[in-house]
């Protein structure tokens, strides 16, 4: 079966409206529903418990109450005796003198560790300084100052020869007149 | 005229509600007819359909002191029971989709809808094809274009946004129309 468009398919399903149930089947079972008793959801129970009942549902009432209050109380209480008198029996870690040698351990670990960070320090420092020496001697040649003296030097070394030279080119010259 | 029957229903409601028989009797006439037409294209049994229309008007009257309106109206109610109802029946039973078992089923209700072979045939089709689908598709499908609900209503007595609705319905139209052409491919 094709359907050209969805209307077409609509207009199919729509003649399904045509169902309806046997009557028969509709009166019996109707009849059958409405002779079921009907439970209502809104009614609460008004009966009045007897005296005795009463006086029963009361009494373990109070006794329940009053042992949640009996128990809450005894925790607070157990709580309160442990951490201020039984402490440093139940837990050592919290007795003043343990406080104390830990503090004192930590004290002294802290100590050691600041004269090693000293020691790191002043090494560094040296270290830095012998780097610094090593790499200004190094590059000498590359120093300005150091070049020209260098130079001068250099030049009064060269000049001395020529010096000599004249003399003795003078010398020569004395001696042949 | 809508809002004086939604009134007149409104009290008949309350009267149910209270535990008058002959208030939850009017309710059964207004919506039995639909129950049962939802329930037997889900089922495609008429005797099926007649014992599972029965059980939820039977659980709504044992449940009405507990039903609280909330913007909810009966019909969605009265759906949302048919529904688990329809859904314990395939639990509990199993029922396979056996084509021809279902052709069988069919013939007695819908004698009274198709008025030549051509049609009732044509019917049987869709309903096979309809049973193919995902059952929230077959709901949807059934509510808006079988029973006529608003997607307000639909969105109500299925627990969903009117929006997934919409989406539902198209989706189920195409799927409905492929199923057909399968058929007709298949013929």
């Amino acid at each position: 079966m094709k359907f050209n468009n969805t209307k077409e398919l609509i207009t199919q399903l729509e003649q399904f409206r045509r169902i309806h149930p046997r009557a028969e089947f509709s009166q019996d079972s109707k009849r059958i529903i409405l002779s079921t008793p009907y439970k209502s959801f809104s009614q609460k129970t008004t009966i009045t418990p007897s005296w005795d009942v009463q006086l029963q549902y009361g009494f373990s009432s109070i006794v329940r109450i009053g042992s949640f209050i009996g128990i809450g109380l005894s925790i607070l209480i157990i709580s309160l005796y442990a951490t201020h008198e039984l402490s440093p029996v139940l837990f050592p870690g919290l007795s003043p003198q343990s406080i104390t040698a830990e503090a004192e351990m930590l004290n002294s670990n802290m100590n050691i560790e600041l004269s090693r960070l000293g020691y790191f320090d002043t090494t560094a420092q040296e270290s830095s300084a012998a780097l610094k020496q090593l790499s200004q001697k190094q590059f000498n040649h590359l120093n300005d100052t150091i070049i020209t003296s260098e130079a001068t030097a250099l030049q009064e070394t060269i000049s001395t020869p020529s010096d000599d030279t004249t003399q003795i080119n003078a010398l020569i010259n004395q001696l042949s007149n | 005229m809508v809002d004086a029957r939604l009134t007149d229903e409104h009290e008949i409601l309350k009267k149910a509600i209270a535990g008058e028989s002959s208030a939850f009797g009017s309710l059964y006439d207004t919506y039995q007819p639909l129950i049962y037409r939802f329930v037997y294209l889900r089922v495609s049994h008429r005797e099926e359909a007649e014992d599972l229309t029965h059980q939820v008007f039977l659980s709504a009257w044992q449940n009405i002191g507990s039903f609280q309106e909330h913007g909810l109206p009966i019909s969605s109610w009265l759906y949302q029971i048919a529904r688990n109802r329809v859904i314990d029946h395939y639990r509990t039973k199993h029922v396979s989709l056996s084509l021809n078992e279902e052709n069988e089923d069919l013939h007695p209700s819908l004698d009274d809808v198709a008025d030549s072979l051509e049609t009732k045939l044509q019917l049987e089709q869709i309903q096979v094809a309809l049973r193919t689908l995902h059952p929230d598709q077959q709901d949807i499908l059934i509510m808006r274009f079988v029973e006529g609900l608003s997607n307000a209503e639909i969105a109500s007595a299925l627990k969903k946004h009117e929006g997934t609705i919409r989406v539902l319905q198209h989706r189920a139209l195409r799927n409905l129309k492929k199923q057909l052409e399968k058929s007709h491919e298949i013929q």
